[in-house]
């Protein structure tokens, strides 16, 4: 019986951890947000490492996702201002293309910037018009797509044999990448618009018709990777904030000795503890095919904690903490935006409630 | 990360829960307003789990235990819970003194006392509290005082359960007035009929009245009667709580999931009255149902997390403090849910409410588990301070 990252997860965390903050230090974090493209360096260093290619799977059962935790929760710590989930999970479904070997391998590279468009608005549709198929949709929540080579899309219409992943060129002249003013500027959320693509076997992934499975399954992994991501971003927060209290005085003394604080300090780390070990057993019953429900509890509970943390210790900061030049405001956006991706708290607890339901009902 | 369960674990918890389903008293509930016939349930209850094998099951045979691991601990807790079955008599000396003695107490102490704990002969009780020493429990005043071959104690304890069945106690007494207060405290083994000590139950909010005071005047004991050296006392009462800690989360949970589930079940037929929509239809509820069970299940990844600390030998911090603060907590909310669900019928209780009461009994007890064995406030102390190192 064992509880926790192993150590190979563990090292290769430390390393991660090492990684972004050499080339993704808070600096790089604020160059983003005046300027919101993915920096090469980091792209890069992201790419010798083979960092996307983490998750794998045997048949069908996943591998890694321990491993790919650790390196989500640090990309979570460093507010890592590139599309992590999407390119790990971009990456796991072309592995699972035997036609898209060679876009596989320029992902994990780096040599290729694949993203994700997340949201639909209205009708995506996906039609055959003079034995050509064609793709209309409007997008949005497409983090860095306008850094991106590649965008996968999912078109859910307008039949169920329609339903299909499409792997969008960012380059072509039917689609556009269109900037939104985001609360988070960390992590530029692009608009997409598909405007008569015309689609080939090339462009599909896995096959048509196959979409929607692989949509619930990137929801899926998308919700764990998010809860990582919120878990390392809490416990930064709250660590940040704990040292501050150690150094900053008022009334005579280092504001930490204040017992208010210390019972602020004391319910954030409790919600801190309780996030990570949530998230990591998620991890577990994701690669050990057991509990589906773990990974809504974890995106339910670290979805409320961070918003919670990084609120809080915007407060224990006082006046400093609300400026633009503090990093707190990164990091309670960056909550805020994560905290409703994936499904928000909200959603998570009533499908939990549903499945609660269901299997007491069924004995 | 490894969680499976061994064949040989599962098969134990299939005996155990196929015991458990015979054996484990029934309803009894509804007898804690009632102090003699609930200490005479409980105490029947702990000895049909020692004679069964059930008590002091990761305690080496040498002492009259099982000799089995820690993990077996852990599923018969866990079953425990599950089948709703309440805590033996003696649960304070299974689960607090006899991992102190086996840690700190002298061979002859271990052989001793431990196995009529094994064997439930010898019920103990805790001589911890004090009217003005509960969060400050270090600024004790019992004091202990060597004449001759003798310690004389002399002083007052309060919240100790079960003291008038118990025949042993453990007391914390003041044995140096001069040092610093965590510094003159010793641990003491006391016959509970040494002359000199009077018992009085204390009725609690929930009717129980298992709480005791417990007065001693000029108590003697013989001069070897401490546990660990003289004015080591604090030391070896700290000794203590990471055993309790690390199994009692695991069985803690499997008592609030079924305390869950069992509300889950009212929740078809229930109406809100603010809307007259079932219980388990309505959003409000239906997003606070989730809430709880996502604590206990989050309770649960921290009994794993601690329980796979003690077995792989890593050193628990005071990290543990925060599983402390986090059920009674959650237990609190819990019990408040359960009230709000019930609404008007939340003021019945016993036979005249819903499920024996047992939900009313939940709600008060969550009181006091956010109090004892350190408050939630001292506990957020401990986390701040020694976790997060926050400055004093």
């Amino acid at each position: 019986m064992y509880f926790g990252y192993s150590d190979d997860e563990r090292i290769l965390g430390d390393a991660i951890s090492e990684l972004f903050r050499r080339h993704a230090p808070i600096s790089e974090v604020r160059k983003v947000i005046d300027t919101p493209v993915v920096s090469a360096e980091l792209h890069n260093a992201i790419g010798e490492q083979g960092l996307l290619g983490v998750l794998a799977h045997n048949g069908s059962v996943y591998e890694n996702v321990l491993m790919a935790n650790a390196v989500l929760e640090q990309a979570g710590r460093a507010l890592l201002p590139f599309p992590l989930i999407e390119g790990i999970i971009a990456a796991y479904f072309l592995s699972k293309d035997e036609a898209k070997a060679s876009l596989y391998e320029q992902t994990v590279a780096g040599d290729q910037l694949v993203t994700i468009a997340w949201h639909a608005h209205g009708a995506t549709r996906l039609e055959k018009t003079d034995g050509n198929w064609f793709a209309n949709g409007s997008f949005y929540a497409a983090p860095f797509a306008a850094s991106a080579d590649k965008i996968m899309a999912f078109f859910q219409g307008p039949e169920p044999e329609t339903k299909t992943l499409v792997i969008l060129d960012r380059n072509d002249p039917a689609v556009s990448v269109i900037a939104e003013k985001c609360m988070d500027l960390s992590m530029p959320l692009d608009r997409v618009e598909v405007v008569n693509l015309t689609v080939t076997d090339d462009d599909i992934l896995i096959g048509m018709g196959k979409g929607e499975e692989l949509w619930q399954e990137a929801m899926q992994l998308g919700a764990l990777f998010t809860a990582a991501e919120l878990s390392g971003l809490s416990d930064e927060a709250l660590k940040n904030t704990v040292e501050y209290t150690k150094i900053r005085k008022q009334f005579g003394q280092e504001i930490g000795k204040f017992q208010a604080l210390k019972h602020m300090a004391a319910e954030m780390f409790v919600l801190a503890e309780s996030t990570r070990v949530a998230v990591i057993y998620a991890a577990w019953a994701l690669e050990a095919g057991t509990e589906p429900e773990a990974v809504s509890i974890a995106k339910a509970y670290a979805s409320d904690a961070a918003n919670e943390i990084t609120g809080q210790a915007i407060q224990m900061h006082g006046g400093i903490g609300y400026t633009w030049e503090s990093d707190l405001h990164l990091y309670f956006k960056r909550a805020r935006r994560s905290s409703s991706a994936f499904g928000d708290a909200y959603a998570h607890r009533e499908k939990l409630l549903d499945a609660i339901t269901r299997s007491s009902k069924g004995g | 990360m490894d969680l499976r369960e061994t064949e040989q674990q599962h098969d134990y918890r299939m005996k155990a829960r196929a015991w458990l389903e015979v054996n484990a008293p029934r309803n009894w509930e509804l007898v804690v307003e009632n102090y003699t016939e609930l200490a005479k349930v409980l105490t029947d209850w702990e000895c049909s789990m020692a004679a069964a094998g059930y008590v002091g099951i990761s305690v080496s045979k040498e002492y009259g235990g099982q000799g089995l691991t820690f993990m077996e601990e852990i599923i018969f807790n866990e079953e425990m819970g599950r089948a709703g079955a309440p805590r033996g008599i003696n649960n304070i000396g299974r689960n607090l003194l006899v991992p102190t003695l086996l840690a700190v107490a002298s061979e002859e102490q271990k052989k001793r006392y431990v196995p009529k704990v094994m064997s439930a002969e010898e019920i103990w009780c805790q001589g911890y509290s004090e009217p003005n020493a509960g969060s400050d429990l270090a600024s004790l005043a019992t004091k202990a005082v060597r004449d001759g071959d003798e310690w004389v104690i002399n002083g007052q304890k309060v919240w100790t359960s079960f003291a008038t069945e118990a025949q042993m106690c453990f007391v914390l007494a003041r044995t140096d007035t001069s040092a610093p207060k965590h510094r003159g405290i010793t641990y003491f083994l006391v016959p509970m009929d040494t002359p000199g000590i009077t018992v009085r139950p204390l009725k609690q909010l929930n009717t129980k009245s298992d709480f005791c005071e417990v007065f001693f005047e000029n108590v003697r004991i013989p001069a070897n009667s401490h546990v660990g050296e003289i004015n080591e006392g604090w030391k070896v009462a700290n000794t203590t709580l990471t055993f309790e800690r690390g199994s009692g989360a695991l069985g803690r949970t499997a008592i609030y999931m079924k305390a869950f589930h069992d509300l889950l079940a009212l929740t078809t037929d229930l109406e809100v009255p603010a809307t007259g929509s079932k219980v388990i239809e309505d959003s409000h509820y239906r997003q606070r149902l989730a809430k709880s069970y996502i604590e206990f299940a989050i309770l649960r990844y921290h009994g794993l997390n601690i329980a796979s600390q003690i077995v792989n030998n890593q050193k628990i911090g005071p990290e543990a403090s925060m599983q402390k603060l986090y059920y009674s907590e959650a237990h609190k909310r819990f019990g408040e849910l359960a009230m709000d669900i019930e609404a008007h019928r939340a003021n019945y209780w016993f036979d005249s409410g819903l499920a024996n009461g047992k939900f009313q009994l939940s709600y008060l007890e969550s009181r006091g588990d956010t109090i004892h064995s350190g408050t939630s406030q001292v506990q957020k102390n401990i986390i701040a301070e020694r976790v997060l190192g926050m400055p004093r």
